[in-house]
């Protein structure tokens, strides 16, 4: 029983990640042995404006911006900040001499594993709502009592609450480190 | 309440690392390990580089003056052994950044310090100079020897091989062809026959070695019923120099003998001076009888 609870529910998040470092691995290892070492620098502009543009979702949330749906732009969120964050880690590599870059780096993943959680206490929440609806269902209370019922189910609401005082401040230290990366190459580097 | 401490995150995070890059900045934004006589200057970064410039060239030589590399130390102390090459390289460099050849954080090796160095930034005249820097590195091989002219009439800035070695260069010596190639000389019977008397360009060219020049079709024209198969007409064991056509059925040489003395032929030993192919025209007789005639007279 708890062997299927962990392949069913658990091990395609676990997997989500787990694919992040082998395919940054693979692919930092490709470019750095093909000749398109040079690719390397990019990716990680590259991979800043896709997690940027992914947060097109945390403004539809909260309302600032009107256009989209908040399921479609939620997934694309997930898939923007996924490839974003697989090509910063290939653009990172595995040289560990600066502080600043790697927290960054370090961050970005802990990031990446609270917003997979997330994900996972979504899945949770959605499947207990179908399930309470169900069973209200089968007590033949009318519509509207069956979403105030629903509506009252604050358990998912606190866990879903809980998260979230977790994952916005890990992805603003992550923004802040990357940030002080971004300013330190303009400043020191030449273009 | 989530806002408040993201919020605070953030500036707390920024400020300590605002903080740690001031204090500590090899430690903390240095991209990788200075070469070792730069290693001073590790918590410095302004000593070469201008904020939001890079590494100007203008830092490099407050320190490394152009006309001093290799004979001068950057604090003016002269140097035990001068590189003169260093000091010649880089006072015929052409209006360039220190930095097109120059890289830092790369690892404490001046080699890796280097790895940007392309012969274009040299002046034109050096960049044809080749021995100029690399005297030492002419190979003393059978070639380079023979060779008097330029390496870039050969190699070029991007790397020593592939070469465009042309044979003509050699002059007059182009075609001694052993004095390179002895080791190539094919290890077989028609190559040890031929001996040391006849050329390599009798039969091959400098474009290559095959295809060969040789032309067999000048004694005897190959077709489908007369192969070009040595062993076919040649004992490939003892001389090429010698043939027969009586290794078949079709050739028998009590018949050839009947059928030429038939037609008064007395002197046809030699078949291939009458017949070059073979087709039964007889292309060689005329020439033959010619010769005979002569001998006669």
């Amino acid at each position: 029983m708890a062997f299927r609870l962990v392949i069913k529910k658990i091990l395609p998040f676990v997997l989500t990640f787990v694919t992040l470092l082998i395919a940054a691995v693979l692919l930092h290892l490709f470019l750095h042995t093909s000749g398109y070492k040079w690719v390397l620098r990019y990716l990680g502009i590259a991979g800043t404006f896709l997690i940027i543009l992914s947060f097109v979702y945390s403004l539809r949330k909260r309302k600032l911006i009107k256009f989209g749906k908040s399921k479609l732009l939620l997934q694309i969120h997930e898939a923007m900040a996924w490839v974003g964050s697989l090509l910063i880690l290939v653009h990172a590599g595995f040289e560990f001499d600066a502080v600043i870059p790697r927290m960054a780096v370090f961050a970005m993943l802990i990031v990446v594993v609270s917003g997979i959680t997330g994900k996972y206490l979504l899945k949770q929440a959605k499947n207990s709502l179908k399930e309470k609806r169900a069973e209200l269902l089968a007590k033949k209370l009318p519509e509207d009592e069956i979403e105030k019922e629903l509506f009252a189910l604050s358990l998912i609401a606190d866990k879903m609450q809980m998260w979230r005082t977790v994952h916005i401040p890990l992805t603003l230290i992550f923004a802040a480190f990357a940030l002080l990366h971004i300013i330190t190459i303009l400043l020191f580097w030449q273009w | 309440m989530v806002k408040s401490r993201a919020s605070m995150a953030f500036l707390l995070t920024f400020l300590v690392g605002s903080i740690g890059i001031i204090i500590f900045p090899y430690l903390t934004i240095n991209p990788g390990v200075l070469t070792e006589n730069h290693l001073a200057l590790k918590n410095d970064c302004l000593s070469c580089h201008t904020l939001g410039e890079g590494v100007k060239t203008k830092k490099c030589v407050g320190c490394h003056q152009l006309s001093m590399i290799g004979v001068k130390s950057v604090s003016g102390k002269s140097r035990d052994i001068i590189n003169s090459k260093s000091n010649l390289l880089h006072n015929s460099i052409i209006k360039i950044q220190c930095t097109d050849c120059h890289t830092e954080h790369n690892g404490l090796s001046r080699q890796n310090a280097t790895l940007n160095f392309k012969h274009e930034t040299l002046a034109p005249d050096l960049q044809k100079e080749c021995v100029k820097c690399h005297s030492p590195q002419k190979p003393e091989d059978e070639i380079h020897i023979l060779l008097k002219a330029e390496c870039s009439n050969c190699h070029n800035t991007s790397g020593w091989k592939p070469s465009h070695f042309k044979h003509e260069m050699l002059g007059d010596k182009k075609n001694e062809c052993r004095s390179c190639h002895e080791n190539k000389r094919p290890d077989n019977n028609l190559h040890d026959q031929i001996g040391k008397t006849i050329q390599c360009v009798q039969c091959h060219t400098t474009n290559g070695w095959k295809p060969s020049t040789y032309d067999h079709s000048k004694l005897f024209i190959f077709d489908r019923d007369h192969p070009g198969n040595c062993s076919n007409c040649h004992d490939v064991r003892k001389s090429f120099k010698s043939y027969t056509c009586y290794n078949c059925h079709e050739h028998n040489s009590d018949r050839i003998r009947k059928k030429h003395l038939k037609e008064g032929i007395r002197k046809f030993k030699n078949c291939v001076e009458c017949h070059r192919s073979g087709e039964k025209e007889i292309e060689g007789r005329k020439e033959s009888n010619k010769r005979n005639k002569r001998g006669k007279n």
